[in-house]
């Protein structure tokens, strides 16, 4: 009986590939490292990211400008800048030459800190709805009497939690067709927002839709009539029973001229 | 093929391979970098810290200590430079008005300081 010789895998092949590996990573880490240029101070290895954070803290303390120190300490990409500024601050205390260092440090993390719980606070007490506090679905009254437009339904629309307040409007002509180009206009102590029907053309041409502050009341004008005063984001009630803000949607139609 | 020709082609290829990984994927000391390894704005933005600092202390030495961050380790650095290379940039981009003056009293503070700071004119 002949025997067939028996096929050798190739593992000088393996050999090889395992030979070029080291070789190539040695020329490229060791050898010829990569230089890496135009970096972000998130980047820096950590002395210089200190140097860094110290100098936004004098800066600030020469400047008193927080939102920039902010946007400056934001770009090293400390999960909590707070904390940094206190620990480099306790570190800079422990030496006696660097005191100076340490009160400002020290001081920049206390202002940051508070800016930071005011303003957690704050968005926390606005995008919050308390349907206790607020009931909300108040009906709205229209005050545009005699006015082109009128008033012709109303609704307090709870759609999901993370969605925030609008004001969804849809206006239609005598014959109840959408009328696109209708000029509104909203008033509040915010300002004047003007806004047309029909911008969202996918909705309805007669359809309008402006986010509310909730906390602000609005007026709303159509074609420079007052049609309804005192209007304010609502608290409301989503199915599962989760307290949401909900959007007003309002109905008008044009008064029949005949 | 000989056996020898395609084990230099394999040896070749991880060799390849492994540049391609070292340089591109997994670049070595990417969160180790030295402030000269900084992008250009970053830097200006830096030297601007030390002008306003400079502005509530007028301390020009400890200016110019600050400024050497910037420098090359090992090498001299000229804090003018840094300086008005901040100033050029600042005009360029569109500084605000109160940050390219606070830049150009900590440029003109540095001059007084060391004239040979300022840059010799070349022939």
């Amino acid at each position: 009986m002949i025997r067939e010789p028996q096929q050798k895998p190739p593992l000088f092949l393996l050999t090889g590939l395992v030979i070029g590996l080291l070789l190539g990573l040695v020329v490229a880490w060791l050898v010829w490292p990569l230089r890496v240029t135009e970096v972000g101070p998130a980047s820096l290895a950590t002395p210089y990211q200190e140097q860094y954070r110290l100098m936004v803290e004098l800066s600030y303390a020469a400047s008193s400008d927080l939102g920039r120190a902010q946007a400056r300490l934001a770009l090293l990409g400390d999960n909590d800048p707070v904390r940094a500024l206190s620990s480099q601050a306790q570190v800079a205390l422990a030496n006696n030459a660097t005191q100076r260092e340490a009160r400002a440090l020290a001081g920049l993390a206390e202002e940051l800190g508070t800016y930071i719980f005011n303003l957690q606070a704050t968005a926390a007490a606005v995008n919050t709805p308390d349907p206790n506090e607020q009931p909300g679905a108040t009906p709205i009254e229209a005050v545009g009497e005699g006015a082109a437009y009128f008033l012709d339904d109303q609704e307090l629309t709870c759609e999901s939690v993370d969605a925030p307040p609008y004001v969804k409007i849809f206006v239609f002509d005598p014959n109840r067709n959408p009328q696109a180009g209708v000029r509104l206009t909203l008033n509040s102590e915010e300002g004047e927002a003007q806004f047309t029907t029909g911008q969202r053309p996918e909705m309805s041409p007669g359809y309008a839709e402006y986010p509310l502050t909730p906390g602000v009341a609005y007026t709303l004008h159509i074609q420079g009539d007052q049609m309804i005063s005192g209007l304010q984001a609502s608290a409301c009630e989503t199915e599962d029973g989760e307290p949401a803000w909900g959007s007003w949607l309002l109905l008008f139609n044009a008064q029949d001229s005949q | 093929m000989t056996r020898y020709t395609l084990f230099g082609i394999t040896i070749l290829l991880g060799f390849l391979l492994a540049v391609y990984y070292g340089w591109a994927v997994r670049p070595v000391s990417f969160d180790s970098a030295t402030p000269a390894m900084l992008r250009q704005d970053f830097q200006a933005d830096y030297v601007l810290m030390v002008a306003e600092a400079f502005q509530a202390d007028n301390n020009v030495e400890r200016s110019i200590a600050a400024l050497a961050f910037l420098g090359v380790e090992g090498q001299s650095y000229n804090p003018y430079i840094f300086a008005s290379d901040t100033l050029a940039f600042g005009t360029l981009n569109g500084y605000a008005v109160p940050d390219l003056e606070r830049l150009q009293i900590l440029q003109q503070a540095l001059l007084e300081f060391d004239a040979s700071f300022a840059p010799t004119p070349t022939p």
